[in-house]
C-alpha cells in the first residue's frame, strides 16, 4: 500500500530564497538562461498543483531537475540545444582579469560536458547538494553520481590545468 | 574538501547568474488562478525511475516495441519518456459472497492387521544402511560485484568508491563449507568469502595498485571436499590518482 505524502511549498519564501538560485542552476544546466526562468516558473506551479508523492529532501534540486529536464526536452525536439549551448560557451575576447578567466574556462568546459555530468556538477556546486541527495533525486545509485561528479571534476581540472591557472 | 572544489565552487557561484524574484510569485498565483498546472510532477522524471521505469518497461515488452525504446532508458531518468503513467491497480472491495459446498459424504475403510507371533528367535539387529559418498560439488551462480569500478586511494576521498563488494551464490546438496576468492590482474591475492544470503567478499584495493582490471575467481567447497567450476568477475581499478578528491 503506498503512503501519499502531501508536500506543501511556501511560494514566497521559495520565490524569494530560492528562486534565483535555482534560475541559474538551470540556466547552467541547459545553456538557455531566459527559457530556464520559465521552466522553474512551470516547475514551481507543477509542484503545487500535483505535489509529488514520494517526499522531497530538497525541494530546490527537485525543481532544478525538473526545470532542466523539460528545458532540454524542448530542445531535442528542437533540435537546437547544441546551437544554445555553443552560444553561451562563447568566450568574449580581451578579458583581462585571471578570475574572469577562469570562470569563462570553467564555463566552456562546463558547457562541453555530457548533459549529466553538467547536472550532477550543477547541483553539487552551485546548489551544494550532496551525492546522497542528488542520487536520491535522479533515482540512480550514489556509486552513479560518484562516477558522473568524478567524470566532471576531471574534465573541468584538465581544462583548467591546460588553461595553466593555479588549481 | 580540496582546493579545486573550493575553485570551482566559488567559480559556479560567479558564473551563475540568478533570477530575478521580482513580482515571480504574484505571476505564479495569476497563472495558478487561471488554471494553469504548469510542469506536472509525473512528466518530471525527478525520483521517477525508481516506481514506473520497470511497469513501462514490462509494458513494452508486451507490445511488441522493446526495439526503440531500450535505447533511450537510460541510467537517469530524464532520458525516460514523460508521459508514460504507471499502470493503476483496482482492489475489489466488496464483501465475498459465501457458496453453498456439497456435503461429503464419509466412507470408511477397514484394513485387515495381522499381529506379529513371537517365533522365540532372536533377531539380529539390523545394519545400519552404508555411507552415501558425497560426490557432489557444489554450485556457484550470479557472481557479481559492486560497484564495477573502484580507485585504489585512501579513505580520505569521499567522492570515490574504495571498495567493491564481490558476491556469489553457493548451493550444494548438503551443505557449502566455504568459498575460496583469489584474484589477480593488476592486483593479486585471495581470500575468504563471508557467508550469508549470498557469500561476499570486500575488495579495497592497495593504494598502490595502477589502473587496470582485477580478476576475481571464486571457487565454492563442501565437507567432503568437493569443488565447484569456477566462477568470475571482474572489477576495474582506478590508480590512487585517478581520484581527484
Amino acid at each position: 500500500m503506498q503512503t501519499e505524502v502531501t508536500v506543501q511549498l511556501d511560494l514566497d519564501h521559495f520565490v524569494a530564497h530560492e528562486y534565483p538560485k535555482v534560475v541559474a542552476a538551470v540556466g547552467l544546466i541547459t545553456g538557455d538562461r531566459q527559457g530556464a526562468a520559465d521552466a522553474v516558473q512551470d516547475a514551481i506551479l507543477g509542484f503545487i498543483s500535483s505535489p509529488p508523492k514520494q517526499p522531497v529532501k530538497n525541494v530546490a534540486a527537485w525543481i532544478t531537475v525538473v526545470a532542466s529536464n523539460r528545458v532540454r526536452d524542448a530542445y531535442r525536439r528542437q533540435g537546437a540545444e547544441q546551437r544554445a549551448l555553443a552560444k553561451l560557451g562563447h568566450v568574449e575576447e580581451g578579458v583581462a582579469d585571471a578570475v574572469e578567466v577562469l570562470d569563462i574556462d570553467v564555463k566552456n568546459a562546463l558547457m562541453q560536458l555530457p548533459t549529466q555530468q553538467r547536472q550532477v556538477a550543477t547541483l553539487h556546486y552551485l546548489l551544494d547538494q550532496s551525492v546522497e541527495t542528488i542520487a536520491e533525486g535522479l533515482g540512480v545509485s550514489e556509486g552513479t553520481v560518484k562516477t558522473q561528479l568524478h567524470r566532471a571534476r576531471k574534465a573541468l581540472a584538465a581544462r583548467l590545468r591546460k588553461e595553466d591557472h593555479h588549481v | 574538501m580540496s582546493e579545486l572544489d573550493d575553485v570551482l565552487r566559488q567559480s559556479f557561484a560567479r558564473i551563475a547568474e540568478p533570477g530575478d524574484p521580482a513580482g515571480v510569485a504574484d505571476a505564479l498565483r495569476a497563472r495558478m488562478a487561471a488554471g494553469d498546472t504548469g510542469t506536472p510532477a509525473a512528466t518530471s522524471g525527478f525520483r521517477a525511475g525508481r516506481g514506473w521505469f520497470w511497469p513501462f518497461l514490462a509494458l513494452a515488452v508486451v507490445l511488441g516495441v522493446l526495439g526503440g525504446a531500450l535505447g533511450a532508458s537510460g541510467a537517469f531518468t530524464s532520458d525516460i519518456p514523460a508521459a508514460v503513467e504507471p499502470p493503476s491497480v483496482s482492489v475489489e472491495t466488496g464483501q465475498p459472497t459465501a457458496t453453498p459446498s456439497p456435503t461429503a459424504t464419509p466412507t470408511v475403510t477397514v484394513t485387515p492387521t495381522v499381529e506379529p507371533v513371537e517365533t522365540g528367535q532372536p533377531t539380529a539387529e539390523p545394519l545400519p544402511p552404508a555411507p552415501v559418498a558425497d560426490v557432489s560439488g557444489p554450485t556457484l551462480g550470479g557472481a557479481s560485484r559492486s560497484p564495477s569500478e573502484v580507485f585504489a586511494a585512501d579513505s580520505d576521498a569521499p567522492y570515490c568508491d574504495i571498495v567493491s563488494t564481490i558476491s556469489v551464490v553457493a548451493n550444494d546438496n548438503v551443505a557449502v563449507t566455504g568459498v575460496l576468492i583469489s584474484w589477480t590482474g593488476v592486483e593479486s591475492g585471495s581470500g575468504q568469502m563471508v557467508s550469508g544470503p549470498s557469500w561476499t567478499y570486500s575488495f579495497n584495493p592497495a593504494q598502490t595498485t595502477p589502473t587496470g582490471d582485477v580478476t576475481f575467481t571464486l571457487i565454492a567447497r563442501d565437507a567432503a571436499g568437493n569443488t565447484s567450476a569456477p566462477a568470475t568477475t571482474t572489477v576495474k581499478v582506478w590508480s590512487a590518482g585517478s581520484c581527484l578528491i
